[in-house]
Parts: C-alpha cells; sequence; structure tokens
C-alpha cells in the first residue's frame, strides 16, 4: 500500500477548531455559542432559505424528525422476520423494495437489493463514488463507510478491510463487493448464528448490527446491537 | 422495456473518459463482466446531474466482474467477485 | 479523467471503525439538502447535488470533511440554481458570529 497522506480519515467533527466541549443536545434549529465556520455557514444558509421562502422551518423539522424515526433497528427487523418467516425471505430476496413495503419501510426513488450470506457466498456494500447507502433502512451511514479508506479498499481488498473489522472471510468463501453506484441500495441478509434457536423474531433483531447488514461484521448469539 | 442485453450476457463496459459528473468508476471502464441483473429503467444522472430531465429513461444492469479481471495483484479467492450498476449506454457485447 | 470523488481502488490507510456521534449541524445539512432537494422541494436533484461537490476544486475537496464538503457543494448548488449568494451566506456568517 502506498503513502497516503492521511494516516486516518480526518471525517471527524473534533479537529476544526471549535471543540466546544458541552455536552447539551442543541437544537439544531439555534445558533450555539462559539459555532465553528461551517456550523456558521449551514446556520447562515438556512436562515437565508427560510428568509427567500425557498423551505420553512416547519418543513426542516419534519425532515429532521424522519431522520429520527430511521436506524438500524429497521434493518434489524427485517432481517429477523427472514430469519422466521421462509415466505417472507423468498419474497425479500425477490423484490427487496416491496418486502420492505410490507413492513412500512419506503425506499423514495431508490430500490432495495437484498443480498443474502451463505456458507459459499458473503457480501459487503460500497458506495466507493459518494455514500449511498439505505438511509430509509438503515438511518445515516457511519463514518467508516463515507470514509476515503473504506471507499478506497474495500472494493480493492476486501478481505484486509473486513480484518480490521476483525471479521475473517476464508478463501474457501466467494466474496461479493457490492459498489452501490447508482439507483440501487442494498443490504446484507446475513446468516443466522448458531446458538439462536427457538429465538423470537424481536429477541433475534436485537442481535443483528447495523455493521452485518453492511457486511463487514457478522451476528453473534451473545453480541447485541446497539439501543 | 426493451433491454439490449439478458442476465447471463457477457458485456464490455465502455472504456470512455468523458469529462463532468459520471457513475461508471475508473475502476469499471473497459472492464469484462456479466449481466447479473436488469434492475429496471432509470433517468441518465449524467444528464440529471446539470438540470437536464435524464430522459428517455434506460435500462440500468448490475454487471458482475472477477475480482481477478480488475486489480492485478488482487488477494483473495480467484472466485471474488465485484458487483455494479451500469447504464445501457455504457455497455457494448463483448 | 478521475473526479476526485472516484477513488475505488486507490491507494488508502487503514479504516478506522470509530466515528464520531454526529454533530446537530451536520445533522442540519442533511435535512437541508433533503428538504431542498428530492424528498420535500425537489428544487434539485441528488445527481446535481453530488455533481455540485465533485466540482469542488480537487486539493479543496480534499481538504474537507464529510459534511464541510456538503455545505460548501450545498452553497454552490443553491448559487448556481439562483436562489442565493455566496456572499451573502458570508455576511449572514458574520452576522451571525457578532449576534449577542
Amino acid at each position: 500500500m502506498a503513502d497516503h497522506s492521511h494516516d486516518h480519515d480526518h471525517d471527524h467533527g473534533h479537529e476544526h477548531g471549535h471543540g466546544h466541549g458541552h455536552n447539551h443536545p442543541h437544537d439544531p434549529i439555534e445558533v450555539p455559542d462559539g459555532a465553528g465556520h461551517y456550523e456558521l455557514m449551514v446556520h447562515a444558509v438556512k436562515e437565508l432559505l427560510i428568509e427567500k421562502g425557498v423551505i420553512t422551518a416547519d418543513d426542516i423539522r419534519k425532515t429532521l424528525e424522519f431522520m429520527d424515526t430511521r436506524t438500524p433497528a429497521l434493518g434489524a427487523k427485517v432481517v429477523a422476520r427472514a430469519w422466521t418467516d421462509p415466505a417472507f425471505k423468498k419474497r425479500l430476496l425477490e423484490d427487496g423494495t416491496k418486502a420492505v413495503g410490507e413492513m412500512g419501510i419506503g425506499m423514495g426513488d431508490a430500490e432495495l437489493i437484498v443480498v443474502e450470506n451463505t456458507p459459499e457466498v458473503h457480501n459487503v456494500i460500497v458506495c466507493t463514488l459518494c455514500s449511498c447507502y439505505p438511509r430509509t433502512v438503515l438511518g445515516l451511514p457511519p463514518d467508516w463507510y463515507k470514509s476515503r479508506n473504506y471507499r478506497s479498499r474495500v472494493v480493492a481488498e476486501p478481505r484486509a478491510v473486513l480484518r480490521e473489522f476483525g471479521t475473517t472471510v476464508p478463501d474457501s468463501v466467494t466474496l461479493r463487493v457490492h459498489d452501490s453506484n447508482a439507483d440501487m441500495r442494498y443490504l446484507v441478509l446475513p446468516m443466522r448464528p448458531p446458538g439462536t434457536e427457538g429465538w423470537s423474531a424481536e429477541r433475534l433483531a436485537g442481535i443483528v448490527t447495523r455493521d452485518c447488514m453492511v457486511g463487514v461484521s457478522l451476528p453473534k448469539a451473545d453480541v447485541k446491537a446497539a439501543a | 422495456m426493451s433491454a439490449r442485453f439478458k442476465p447471463g450476457d457477457r458485456v464490455r463496459i465502455g472504456d470512455h473518459n468523458p469529462p463532468g459528473h459520471r457513475r461508471v468508476p475508473v475502476y469499471a471502464r473497459g472492464r469484462e463482466g456479466t449481466i447479473e441483473r436488469i434492475c429496471g429503467e432509470f433517468a441518465n444522472p449524467e444528464e440529471l446531474a446539470y438540470g437536464f430531465d435524464g430522459l428517455p429513461k434506460r435500462p440500468l444492469y448490475r454487471v458482475r466482474i472477477k475480482q481477478t479481471d480488475i486489480w492485478p495483484e488482487y488477494k483473495g479467492s480467484a472466485n471474488d467477485l465485484l458487483e455494479l450498476e451500469i447504464y445501457e449506454h455504457w455497455l457494448e457485447p463483448a | 479523467m478521475r473526479r476526485p470523488n472516484d477513488i475505488g481502488g486507490m491507494p488508502a490507510g487503514p479504516v478506522n471503525p470509530a466515528g464520531h456521534e454526529i454533530e446537530p449541524w451536520e445533522r442540519l445539512i442533511t435535512a437541508l439538502v433533503s428538504t431542498v432537494g428530492p424528498a420535500a422541494k425537489k428544487i434539485t436533484t441528488i445527481d446535481e447535488f453530488r455533481r455540485a461537490r465533485e466540482d469542488l476544486d480537487k486539493e479543496f475537496y480534499d481538504s474537507l470533511t464529510y459534511f464541510e464538503l456538503w455545505a460548501e457543494g450545498f452553497v454552490n448548488l443553491m448559487e448556481e440554481k439562483g436562489v442565493l449568494k455566496r456572499s451573502e451566506v458570508e455576511a449572514r456568517m458574520a452576522a451571525l458570529r457578532s449576534r449577542p
């Protein structure tokens, strides 16, 4: 691997001088004290868009409220249902958009393709060109998914990247990388792990992590997904 | 929908290098692969990106490429695959 | 010709699985883009927004974090659409900075 001028991805909020250090949640509509350059820019743009009648504060709040409803727990429910309902799983693999639509999850202008991990095949998702991600199913993508390092390397050396997540895919398993570069969005349907026999869908959903629905991790019976 | 290709067809992704907004990554240009599925018909993002309507809609395909056909020093299984979405106007029969 | 976002297969460093908790202003720019765009007002397409980001000068592009890139691309696109001017944004930023 050639030398790269950044030894880590600087997609973190802390590097830009405004570290105000307090923890109380801001109403995103208010400008906090000590706001940094880009924070000011975004608030300036918001105010101007409202003043010019392009959007209203209410429009913004509605969008933020919708965003709040999108979390990996939605995807986990889809996976758990596929694990416990073979007819649903079949529909999910045939037409992901329609199947998640049954569960009240809309895909907007995009379409969902669900790819299944098997003992012979492991799937992993990336968007090398930007950060396309099934947001209505999983919420906002994590920093690493949007990072230069992930997007550059997972297409060319997926097993090395997966090892950095603590996941080893043996050479006997075919690794499929899906580059989400157009109108499709992807969800990995992981294999149901051992030690979960007889579990309810609700209990199963509790171990389906976001990372395993992107394909960089595998679910485990004793590892709970973040709340 | 009149799609030029069907699943299983061998295709070659164009080796064009036009300026502007494209959704064919450089690593995929000029590569040969197999049509994995037809995704449907969609407006052309290369036109939408500049405020045009991108019509007519055209077929979008998933193309499956062997990793060893892309990366000269690929480390991993010879069966490993990379799959991405390519619009019909970027594809020719291989 | 490789635009600054077209990085699949380029040499790069290790992936850091940790992330940062999204800041309110980052959620806000995400909401603004979505509201002005395909989710609500449909004044822009997602394609135009991607293109506006990619049009940024490569050195500048590479220096920005993900959401800084969104802010810059969005301002340029809004100016392109005649919705606002960058000079207005800068003036408002100065006013906000000095607002008590």
